[in-house]
């Protein structure tokens, strides 16, 4: 999975690039993201590419956001469907992920705000 | 006096002339008798030993030796010998004491006449008095030996109990014991019949089924079969196999599996899309099996109907068994079907009949073993075909789930405490009015990952080609997550990720509702054995059985009638219950 990071800043803006991320590609997605969580502690990942999303996907975006989190770093997300917001609402998750419309407004927040809040 | 022998009398008495007169009044008396008299003690006693006397008369008082001694002297000689004193003047006093000496009697000198009768009497009284003792003495040895046999036969009978209660013991193991192999054997028995010989229920749209068995107290080989074939055939198959316990269920389950043998083979005889008729599945599946049925002198009765849903008639073979009960929604009165084939092992060779009876939406079939009709109530009768028939013309209106649960309930009751001697088996199929399947399609994909897309979009697809009223959106995401959920949790846990395996995937939408179906041959999934989900984001797996239950309005897995494990989703079309992603705890 090809994965193209923009800087902004001290903050790494990663999109998804993919319109499914199910069981067949999510391991893909966190074999290949795991550099950039190594290098940086503030990450966006942009998921409008993203129409549809599964368990798996969901478990992907968990291990992404464990990952940084062990490094004091943090994740925020943007750029979600509809399907894909109803997927994370159906097992509570936007309770646990700061998420933001647009990736501008997820970089904004970690310039303005302090980790966290959203 | 009896004895015939001549009664020897020592005499003690120091002065001659008495003597004699004694002497003389002895004669007088008129029985034989020796005498000898002494008049010292010495000479008393010496005669006491050598002479053996019956009878001792002595004078009471001599100057060396009184009355006293020589009644002392005898006594101890021999406590019976009898002594009588022969006196000259005695006081009441003098008498008393020497009576209580131990002498037998007393008589004065001035009285002699009535010695004779005194020494008879005194002999009389020493032989009564040894006689007693002998008997006496016999007594106590005929006692002692009694209680020594007494004691002996105790010690026996200690021993015996000893034994008895050492034989009650082992008999209470051993039955303990029996009765361990033969709930064993029950247990066994069970387990072969919900394994082997029960089926699952078919899923058969316009089909209200519902059976019920009570095991009796030994297992017996009652089973039944669904074959669900396309084109709205559904095969319905209940046997019972003679005879009980783990062998009767062993056959059932072989008998059970010749069907399928026979099913298939006829299958793949190509008959212009035909599928084979009853008969023909039975007269095969018995070529199969009668030989060892007749081979264990055991035999199954069987009742094997096929109903056509879609020309609404039943073909019906009957092979000995019960028939079933048709009763007719219209009449609201039910007819017992028969037909008239021999039982499953009773003659090779064998060629089965079928019958044909049509039916209407709103009938109920009943099939039952012979368990319900031959129960037995405490006066012996048989609860019979009458009370089954009227039962059903009461209950049938209520459907198949409380038929088959009020009979059971009716038999019981009929029985009271008497234990069923037999399996009760009854299987209910209700014609229900058809649900207009507005649109039906399925596919067939293989068990990989890359597969899970195919399945989103034939969901996706079919529903979104699906008119008046197109479901909504929010339903259409939901299956479409749902499905994909089903599929990869089939390819990932029931195939173990094995990527070469199928899974069949059907869609249809009834008019309220749309129903996915999956079926697979992989490993059986039991949600009740799945750990409730972690949902606050320390786990990043474990998901998917809760996302599916979440989004569809009912969720069954479940092994079909052909041994294919499924899972079934159904949404309603319309979403009024709760928004698709609504979270009732989500403030």
């Amino acid at each position: 999975m090809k994965l193209t990071v923009d800087r902004i800043g001290d903050v790494a803006a990663v999109a998804v690039p993919v319109e499914e991320l199910d069981a067949s590609n999510a391991s893909e997605l966190k074999r290949d993201i795991a550099p950039v969580l190594q290098a940086n502690t503030k990450v966006v990942l942009d998921l409008s590419r993203v129409r549809f999303m599964d368990s798996s996907g969901l478990g992907a975006m968990l291990s992404c956001l464990r990952q940084i989190t062990a490094r004091k770093g943090d994740l925020k997300l943007c750029g979600m469907s509809k399907q894909v917001r109803g997927a994370f609402e159906l097992v509570r998750m936007h309770r646990i992920f700061d998420i933001y419309l647009t990736r501008v407004e997820a970089v904004l927040a970690f310039q303005s705000k302090p980790a966290g809040v959203a | 006096m009896k004895t015939k022998k001549d009664l020897r009398i020592l005499h003690l008495e120091d002065i001659p002339t008495d003597a004699e007169l004694v002497n003389r009044q002895l004669r007088d008396a008129g029985f034989p008798f020796v005498v000898r008299s002494v008049a010292t003690g010495d000479a008393f006693m010496q005669a006491l030993e050598e002479f053996h006397p019956d009878v001792v008369l002595a004078d009471y008082s001599l100057p060396d030796f009184d009355g006293l001694s020589a009644i002392q002297v005898t006594r101890k000689k021999d406590p019976d010998l009898p002594i009588i004193v022969v006196t000259g003047v005695l006081g009441d006093e003098a008498a008393v004491s020497l009576i209580k000496a131990g002498a037998n009697d007393y008589v004065l000198k001035d009285r002699l006449a009535r010695l004779g009768s005194a020494v008879e009497h005194a002999v009389e009284e020493a032989e009564q008095s040894r006689a007693h003792k002998r008997a006496e003495a016999e007594i106590r040895t005929l006692n002692a030996e009694l209680e020594h046999r007494v004691i002996a036969r105790t010690a026996e009978l200690q021993a015996a109990n000893g034994l008895k209660d050492k034989l009650i013991v082992r008999e209470r193991a051993i039955s303990a014991e029996l009765e361990q192999v033969r709930s064993r054997d029950v247990e066994v028995g069970l387990r072969i019949q919900q394994s082997l010989l029960l089926s699952q229920m078919p899923d058969v749209p316009g089909l209200e089924i519902a059976a019920l068995t009570v095991p009796s107290r030994g297992i017996d080989g009652d089973f039944y079969i669904f074959l669900n074939h396309p084109d709205r055939l559904l095969d319905v198959i209940v046997g019972d196999v003679m005879g009980k316990g783990i062998s009767a269920a062993l056959l059932g389950a072989a008998t059970k599996i010749q069907f399928f043998k026979a099913l298939n083979y006829l299958l793949t005889v190509p008959r212009a899309g035909q599928l084979p008729e009853p008969k023909d599945i039975v007269t095969l599946a018995h070529a199969q099996i009668v030989r060892q049925l007749i081979e264990l002198e055991s035999f199954v009765t069987l009742c094997y109907v096929r109903l056509d849903l879609e020309r609404r008639v039943l073909s019906m073979v009957d092979c000995g068994h019960t028939g079933i009960v048709h009763w007719r929604s219209r009449s609201g009165r039910c007819e017992v079907l028969h037909g008239d084939s021999l039982p499953l092992g009773i003659r090779d060779g064998e060629i089965f009949d079928q019958i044909s009876v049509p039916f209407e939406p709103g009938d109920m079939l009943l099939f039952f073993s012979d368990g319900i009709t031959e129960a037995r109530n405490a006066a012996g009768e048989l609860f019979g075909v009458e009370r089954l028939s009227a039962h059903v013309d009461a209950n049938a209106g209520r459907g198949p789930a409380l038929l088959a649960d009020s009979l059971r309930q009716a038999v019981s009751a009929f029985a009271g405490l008497a234990p069923l001697s037999d399996d009760l088996t009854s299987v209910a199929v209700r014609i229900g009015e058809q649900p207009e399947t507005q649109a039906r399609a399925d596919m067939e994909i293989c068990s990989d990952l890359r597969e899970l897309r195919q399945v989103r979009h034939f969901v996706r697809q079919f529903c979104e080609a699906l008119g008046d009223p197109v479901p909504d959106e929010d339903v259409v995401d939901a299956l479409v997550l749902a499905a994909n959920e089903a599929a990869s949790n089939i390819m990932l846990h029931a195939y173990h990720g094995r990527t070469d395996q199928s899974i069949h995937v059907e869609a249809a939408a009834l008019p309220e509702a749309i129903v996915l179906k999956f079926q697979h041959l992989g490993e059986g999934f039991d949600p009740a054995t799945l750990a409730p989900p972690v949902l606050d984001g320390t786990r990043e797996s474990g998901f998917g059985t809760y996302m599916i239950a979440r989004s569809v309005d009912q969720v069954r897995y479940y092994r079909d009638e052909r041994g294919r494990n499924c899972v079934s989703l159904m949404k309603y079309r319309k979403n009024e219950q709760k928004g698709m992603y609504s979270d009732e705890t989500d403030g």
